[in-house]
């Protein structure tokens, strides 16, 4: 008698600690770590979308991952400039001499300027190198899909749009999040702002619900009102009211220098190029973001 | 016989044995194939229905170079006309082909809703249909075919239904709603005339064959479902393209088990040979078939060919 | 002498006083207001039917004109194949049926767009394909990707992939051509940013020819979006981002849209309103919800 009751007890106790270790294991998983994530189309876009909150959130310890999803492909003009000799290396103007850099060029001076821009923050860049949807062939734009681009054959994984409906593809940003396991992710506002943008704010929005579904770490994941969700756009207010506010007033600086490594898109004008894009009466202090997903509920 | 002589010998044996297991099926004899991928004279892309006119020349519908291409019988380039378009002699995604009695050139040009006719050298001489249901009007015409009377039959395939022209392109009549042939035809792609008069098409999604009279009775089917590399005789998986030799032989392309098949005039299955290609249907396919003084033709969708073989003479 | 001066001055004054008001009065005219039209966006066929039937019907019942518009050409998707139904079933069917086939891109595309007109004549609508490319296909058995050597030789019909036109200036006119044809009160188009890649990017282009016609100041109304997709994450509704505020009651136009969703049955099987609340994206019947994007009404 005594017997069985010591054996009931040991299965008993057996399956209390196997609960607790499960509790404890499902407690572990879903604690990100202390990491910060910002997920920009393009090389610079991880300053235009949150360079302030990156470099705010890494000044208060966490790990900063600066990802470009693009591999900027296009869109590198070289040219000569008033400033010449005493500018940046590379600049932008209204100079009548631009010239369209080829295609492995202007992706390998964007990927040079994205690594010195993650240096200034002190993070890690990450490039997952998917490609351009165009490029220019000498003075000739090639848009993807067409048999000049094929020949091209630039090296890269498929246009972003297009992965996003790859499973492996969407495995492979995951594998990102799976890495890391970022507390905050943050991302374009999804479907607007130029066709890589919204793209790859999608990619990032898919492989951060497969990494919840996978029980991978991740916390939140933000997104910037931008484009059709401003109150410009929507003609509303209440439905577009962002629920993050960031004051990154002291984080300017760090941003702005960030910025500038972007030499070759803003000629090292940080700031004013930054502000020279937006409405009047932006507040650079205050960096507002959606949240879009929520893991740590 | 040295050691090396021997192993020559078996290697031969190993080599020639599926060939002849193969051909032991089947009285025909691979005898040439032409062409590749590409735009220029004497290249295709995605060729599919093609046939021979009575100077034993081969018309190709090179449907993604949006033309018609002509071979003689040893595949030399001859001719070709046609480019994506609208206007006449002009074709967007062609499909079907076939020739009358005079020699004229008759071109289903699918995604413009019309046939063309054109002389043997390919100058346009006439045009019928337009997008819809009335007579005359079409909706994506497949496979063709003429018969003694020079009536071309035009598989007119969402409207679901057969038009008959004469020559001149005029209506004559048509038939094919399930309730007036008595069944469901499944994507019908190709359109033959037995011996005996009788019109016989592919009914590609039931896998099998339909027989009809010329007014659209049914007269018999055959064929069923089956796939694979031991996929029965007489059986199918997609049957696409079928032509009638002279002396009444049915001779069907079977997609999916990548083979022809041949059948009497009785309908009786005969033979079977496969196409040349590995199983892999992203680059074999044959499809469009013809025959013609003792050869036949086959056109390769996916390889981008054209393969001839020679009947035997039994 | 002075008199007369004083009256051609007062009749070329009063003349140009009437031209000035006249100008007014043409200018007035010329502001014309959104036509009675509802234009549904969808990107494949039946999208319309299944994202906004109901609505499109009950519109088009109050006299609306209808346009129907399918953006994407459908060369992937269908799949033929032999049912139980045979010989007595619809023409197309869909089933776990094991003889299940892949259809070739462009026998695809003339089926699915042979079904969609069939669906715009149920409420009665006009169909309008835009024709963009699908981005996958099938050859023989395998996908083949737009932007891969395989789908560059096969050269499908069709505009550019839809992504790539949202950044082609002559593609967002050519859409914006057809807001300015039709001038409709009403567009609504798919969740932006959701939804399958060509779904949130039809919906991204239909937002850019829909400023780009409000720009040029081309009569359209309001630019509605369906809230599929991330607008119905949890979080997106609590912070109001995904609350929408357009709700159209449908039911008694359910009947029509199930009508129209069986018509694509090489989709659905004609399977209507199973096949629809099969899904599970599918919030409510009766009620068919959007967020106002854009609203060209309000100056």
């Amino acid at each position: 008698m005594m017997k069985r009751y010591s054996f009931r007890s040991s299965i008993f106790c057996f399956a209390y600690m196997l609960m607790c270790c499960c509790y404890l294991q499902a407690q572990v998983k879903t604690k990100p770590r202390k990491c910060i994530m910002v997920v920009g189309a393009h090389a610079d876009d991880v300053e235009s979308l949150a360079g302030g909150t990156f470099a705010k959130y890494i000044a208060m310890g966490y790990e900063g991952i600066y990802v470009d999803v693009i591999n900027n492909l296009a869109g590198c003009n070289l040219e000569k400039t008033p400033y010449f000799k005493m500018a940046a290396p590379f600049t932008v103007s209204s100079s009548p001499h631009a010239y369209p850099v080829d295609a492995l060029e202007t992706s390998q001076i964007r990927e040079e300027e994205a690594r010195a821009a993650a240096n200034v923050y002190g993070a890690i860049p990450v490039f997952l190198n998917y490609n351009e949807p165009w490029f220019s062939m000498g003075r000739k734009q090639i848009d993807y899909g067409t048999e000049a681009y094929t020949q091209f054959a630039p090296v890269g994984r498929p246009l972003i749009a297009l992965a996003t409906i790859m499973s492996n593809e969407v495995n492979y940003v995951t594998d990102l999040l799976k890495k890391y396991q970022p507390e905050i992710v943050i991302i374009h506002t999804l479907g607007g702002e130029k066709l890589d943008h919204g793209n790859a704010a999608y990619m990032t929005y898919l492989a951060f619900k497969r990494a919840i579904n996978q029980n991978v770490a991740v916390g939140k994941l933000w997104m910037s009102p931008r484009g059709w969700l401003s109150p410009t756009e929507t003609g509303r207010k209440k439905s577009i009211k962002p629920d993050i506010r960031i004051n990154v007033k002291d984080f300017l600086k760090t941003k702005c220098e960030a910025y500038d490594k972007h030499a070759s898109q803003n000629g090292g004008m940080g700031r004013a190029y930054f502000l020279g894009n937006r409405n009047m009466g932006y507040n650079d202090e205050i960096e507002e973001f959606i949240t879009v997903l929520d893991n740590t509920k | 016989m040295t050691k090396q002589m021997m192993i020559r010998f078996i290697l031969a044996v190993i080599l020639v044995l599926p060939a002849s297991v193969l051909f032991a099926q089947s009285n025909v004899m691979l005898t040439g194939s032409w062409c590749e991928f590409g735009d220029k004279p004497g290249q295709l892309k995605f060729p599919t229905m093609i046939a021979t006119d009575k100077s034993n020349y081969l018309y190709v519908v090179d449907q993604h170079n949006h033309r018609i291409q002509k071979f003689d019988a040893n595949g030399t380039f001859i001719s070709m006309w046609g480019k994506q378009g609208q206007a006449a002699g002009e074709f967007y995604y062609p499909y079907g082909i076939a020739i009358d009695s005079k020699g004229n050139v008759y071109v289903s040009d699918m995604n413009n809703n019309r046939v063309q006719k054109f002389t043997a050298d390919g100058r346009y001489l006439a045009s019928v249909g337009e997008y819809g249901t009335k007579e005359s009007q079409m909706k994506y015409p497949r496979g063709m075919a003429f018969d003694a009377n020079d009536v071309l039959y035009v598989i007119d395939a969402y409207n679901y239904r057969i038009q008959k022209f004469n020559t001149d392109l005029k209506f004559i009549s048509s038939w094919g709603s399930a309730e007036s042939i008595g069944i469901k035809l499944y994507m019908p792609q190709e359109i033959a005339v037995t011996k005996d008069g009788n019109i016989i098409m592919s009914d590609r999604q039931n896998h099998r064959i339909a027989v009809f009279t010329t007014d659209g009775k049914l007269v018999k089917r055959f064929g069923d479902y089956d796939e694979g590399k031991n996929a029965k005789s007489g059986m199918f998986s997609e049957p696409h393209a079928i032509t009638v030799a002279e002396n009444g032989d049915v001779f069907i392309s079977d997609r999916y088990n990548f083979r022809i098949q041949q059948f009497d005039a009785a309908n009786n299955y005969k033979a079977q040979w496969f196409t040349p290609g590995s199983f892999d249907d992203s680059k074999h396919f044959p499809l469009g078939i013809a025959v013609g003084n003792g050869i036949i033709y086959i056109a390769d969708h996916h390889a981008h060919k054209i393969y001839q073989y020679k009947l035997a003479a039994n | 002498m002075h008199l007369q001066m004083r009256t051609i001055t007062a009749i070329i004054l009063s003349g140009f006083a009437m031209a000035l008001l006249t100008s007014f009065v043409t200018t007035e005219e010329r502001e014309e207001k959104p036509r009675k039209c509802i234009m549904m966006f969808g990107a494949h066929a039946d999208d319309v039917d299944e994202n906004a039937g109901g609505t499109f019907a009950k519109y088009i019942a109050m006299g609306y004109e209808g346009i129907y518009v399918c953006a994407i050409n459908n060369l992937d998707g269908c799949n033929l194949e032999r049912t139980p139904w045979y010989d007595k079933g619809p023409n197309f069917t869909v089933s776990s049926s094991p003889h299940k086939y892949r259809v070739d891109a462009l026998e695809t595309s003339q089926i699915r767009e042979e079904e969609a007109r069939a669906a715009a004549a149920v409420y009665p609508s006009t169909p309008i394909f835009l024709n963009y490319k699908e981005p996958t296909f099938f050859i023989g058995r395998k996908m083949v990707y737009y932007g891969t050597p395989e789908y560059a030789a096969y050269n499908p019909p069709g505009r550019p992939l839809i992504p790539i036109a949202t950044y082609m200036d002559d593609e967002v006119e050519y859409v914006t051509a057809l807001l300015e044809k039709y001038k409709p009160e009403i567009v609504i188009t798919h969740t932006m940013g959701g939804e399958k890649m060509d779904h949130g990017n039809t919906g991204y282009m239909a937002y850019l020819a829909f400023k780009n016609a409000m720009n040029k100041g081309i009569p359209v109304g309001k630019l509605w979006m369906c809230v599929n997709g991330w607008l119905l994450d949890e979080p997106a509704q609590k912070n109001k981002t995904g609350m929408p505020y357009v709700q159209v009651d449908v039911r008694n136009h359910l009947k029509t849209k199930y009508e129209a969703i069986n018509k694509h049955i090489s989709q659905n099987g004609a399977l209507g309103r199973d096949y629809v609340m099969g899904n599970k994206t599918q919030p409510k019947e009766v009620i068919e919800e959007f967020i106002t994007v854009l609203d060209n009404t309000k100056k």
